[in-house]
């Protein structure tokens, strides 16, 4: 058993920490990380599975290119010198959302290193050198920072026709484009339905804008939906089935009844009678996602709780007259969660899934390229144009197998007993 | 047993009432009132155009929405009008009747869903041609889930940490986490007459001439048309069983009987398939439980893509045509379909196991 996200209270009342039976006996590494700390452990045996890890690779990947999206694949220049001026129109076209992804990805970059550095400090150190406070801290804050900057960046529009410097019709001194050179709702009409060039490496859709381009922009729909439909499941799962499990009796059977209730709903029948009723907008399809799917988590983390009441450090931490939302929160929490987590990477590929099949079906925000939503344009020109379907698609398979991928290998090394 | 099926039952009551609570919740998120057409709002326009006076009336009384939402309980504020005297029975079975839950509680009871707003069919009406339709599908595929994975499952147990085994595993790990959609897209654009393939028809459940066929011809072309589809449907949950088949097997495997029939000298054959398969295939049927709804979620992208006027098309249509009453009435007999798949295969497992016992079964 694995602990971590918290303290090891209590938890040496249970059944001793078991050898590791998934280490190989070979190598040093073995006895150097039986005593550390057990994020080092849990990494130790996560990495014993190669596709996991070559999965946990991809999806930083993903997430890269969703964050530097507007590098990668946009119609303005990174840099370009005209008359002797400089300039870098990409960083004037930015928009609130890549704004949000920059920061974003400065907050997970820089988070680490910063968490570190004040740990190295005494007045930090007594109190957090087993806790994640400090990460936490610097977490919140860069978190409310990028939060700040991207909800305050002013929306710029630039009227500036840098298109007729990529084709050839005006030069500069110097021109850097973006390796694609095309943006995500750039249509050239006398360019559509282009089989995979050089030019465009999977292809144009029907109205000429670069299907790649399209697909790196929408990774970001993607991946916003996994986290944030995730975290309501988390929420709500947590909550009702930490009560449940804690409390048992009238409070359990009335939760299990109401989770009952919302596993009966199909996903995609709940999605589709809820949103006839509401504007088509990216937010209701992640809160609607949350709502329908936390029965699992509430379920696994009741399970959990009802096993965990029994044991002797919860009976000691009543009997110390704690209140029940501390013996909840500190004390049986972080020994339950293992499961969670194994659940919530799985839940992240099923949130990926319905959402693309929602954009698919033509519902969801307008507007904003999505993997679902390319896909779809299939439907008037298979008889044409194999590639709108093959690479939107592609896509959404890669994401979705790392993302299981990663559940099996989290499973195996928190060596919890679920199916996906 | 009695005892068990009732309590069982019971559950399952209780979760239909809270299903028909939910499905009313969502009712009441119409912008305004669903059938408004006041001054300020406008008519209610819908994809199909303005909906008429009369079916607004129509939904008006179906779900008498100009009552209180779940008990009538102004009717204890009322003086006795100059009528008859309100007694207090009365009164309460007023507060209990008299209000908008209970009028469609009681319309549901009569299967009556009211009329829908594109063609003024009755709902009950359009939903039974599409349930039909959409069952068929979804039972031919279940049996087939069954029949491949059992095997599978049976294959890569026995053949535990082989080339076999690992293959198995992994193709079915890859398959399991497809998208429908693109699966469905792939088979249309490789094998229905897209640019490459044209082995199966893309659209629809007959051919434009079946008319004319004899009835084996009518049979053979609608099994045609199902092959697609049907296939659609199916790889999700045979990936998904055949992976929980190999684990039975495996534990089962470990059991001491099966030690003892080994050390008894019975050939291979015999453990694996008399002892070992038939104690392993039993948990099976309570995962009916688990792919029947995403039978009927999957339904509605196989169904939209592939042209079948089945439950997840008739919801998908309502859903652009803001359709209330067929999408209320579809979304609650959808959950109350994957309520029924979960108490047969509840039942189903305490009937053919006769070891379940009655608090293991009722959760």
């Amino acid at each position: 058993m694995i602990w971590f996200g918290g303290r090891r209270k209590g938890a040496r009342d249970r059944d001793p920490p078991k050898s590791d039976p998934a280490a190989p006996a070979s190598g040093a590494s073995v006895p150097r990380h039986a005593g550390g700390r057990r994020s080092d452990r849990l990494w130790f045996r996560f990495r014993q599975r190669r596709l996991a890890l070559a999965s946990l690779v991809i999806l930083a990947l993903l997430l890269l290119a969703a964050a530097l999206a507007p590098f990668l694949a946009g119609n303005r220049p990174l840099v370009i010198v005209v008359e002797g001026r400089l300039t870098f129109p990409v960083l004037q076209a930015l928009t609130r959302d890549d704004v949000f992804w920059l920061a974003g990805l400065g907050t997970l970059l820089v988070a680490w290193p910063v968490s570190r550095l004040l740990r190295s400090f005494r007045a930090f150190g007594r109190k957090t050198r087993r806790s994640p406070r400090a990460t936490a801290i610097v977490l919140a804050v860069l978190t409310l920072a990028t939060l700040a900057i991207g909800l305050t960046w002013p929306e710029r529009l630039m009227h500036d026709n840098y298109l007729e410097y990529r084709d050839g019709l005006r030069s500069a001194e110097f021109c850097l484009f973006p390796i694609l050179p095309y943006g995500p709702n750039e249509l050239q009409l006398h360019n559509t339905l282009q089989p995979p060039s050089l030019d465009h490496w999977f292809g144009t859709d029907r109205e000429g804008a670069d299907i790649l381009s399209r697909m790196i922009h929408g990774t970001r729909i993607s991946f916003i939906v996994a986290f944030t439909a995730v975290a309501i499941c988390l929420v709500i799962g947590l909550a009702l089935g930490c009560v449940a499990g804690y409390f048992g009796g009238a409070v359990d059977s009335c939760i299990s009844r109401l989770i009952e209730v919302v596993t009966c709903f199909p996903v995609f029948f709940a999605v589709l009678a809820v949103l006839s009723f509401l504007p088509p907008s990216i937010f209701w399809v992640m809160l609607l996602i949350g709502l329908v799917r936390w029965p699992s988590v509430a379920r696994l983390t009741r399970a959990e709780f009802l096993k965990l009441r029994e044991s002797s450090f919860v009976l000691a931490a009543k009997a110390l007259g704690l209140p029940a939302w501390r013996i909840m929160a500190r004390h049986m929490l972080p020994n339950a969660l293992a499961p969670i987590i194994v659940a919530a990477t799985f839940g992240m590929a099923g949130a990926i899934l319905v959402e693309s099949g929602l954009s698919f079906l033509g519902i969801g925000p307008i507007g904003q390229p999505s993997w679902g939503r390319l896909l779809s344009e299939f439907r008037a020109y298979f008889e044409v144009a194999w590639w709108l379907s093959v690479f939107p698609g592609a896509a959404i398979f890669v994401t979705v197998t790392a993302f299981n991928l990663i559940g099996e290998g989290l499973r195996d090394a928190l060596d919890v007993r679920i199916q996906s | 047993m009695l005892v068990f099926i009732l309590k069982r039952l019971l559950y399952a009551l209780v979760t239909l009432f809270g299903i028909t609570l939910i499905t009313f919740c969502i009712i009441q998120l119409a912008p305004g009132d669903p059938t408004d057409s006041s001054e300020e709002q406008g008519p209610v326009v819908t994809f199909s155009g303005t909906v008429s006076a009369e079916i607004q009336e129509q939904t008006r009384r179906l779900y008498g929405l100009d009552k209180p939402l779940l008990l009538n309980l102004d009717v204890w504020r009322q003086t006795p009008g100059a009528g008859e005297p309100i007694g207090f029975w009365n009164r309460l079975g007023v507060m209990f009747t008299d209000a908008q839950y209970p009028r469609w509680l009681g319309h549901i009871v009569r299967w009556d869903f009211g009329e829908s707003f594109q063609d003024h069919r009755p709902v009950s009406q359009k939903i039974w041609e599409a349930l039909r339709i959409s069952l068929v599908l979804q039972i031919v595929a279940l049996v087939l889930i069954y029949a491949i994975a059992i095997p599978l499952g049976v294959l890569a147990a026995v053949k535990q940490g082989t080339f076999w085994d690992r293959g198995v595993t992994i193709v079915l790990f890859m398959i399991y986490s497809l998208p429908v959609f693109w699966v469905a897209t792939l088979l249309i654009v490789f094998l229905g007459g897209g640019e490459f393939l044209n082995l199966f028809p893309p659209q629809g459940l007959i051919s434009p001439g079946a008319e004319a066929m004899t009835w084996i011809g009518r049979l053979l072309d609608r099994l045609w048309h199902l092959v697609l589809p049907v296939a659609c449907l199916t790889y999700g949950g045979l990936a998904y069983l055949s992976r929980y088949m190999r684990s039975g097997m495996l534990e089962v495997v470990r059991q001491d009987y099966i030690r003892t029939a080994r050390a008894k000298g019975l050939s291979e054959w015999t453990i694996t398939y008399k002892h070992a398969f038939r104690n392993a295939v039993f948990p099976l049927i309570t995962h009916v439980a688990h792919i029947f709804p995403g039978l009927i979620g999957g339904s509605v992208i196989v169904e939209t893509i592939f042209n079948i006027p089945g439950m997840g098309r008739l919801i998908y249509d309502s859903f652009l045509a803001r359709d209330y009453p067929v999408i209320m009435a579809v979304s609650f007999l959808s959950a109350a379909l994957v309520l029924l798949g979960m108490i047969v295969s509840d039942l189903l497992y305490m009937v053919v196991d006769p070891r379940v016992s009655l608090d293991r079964g009722a959760r």
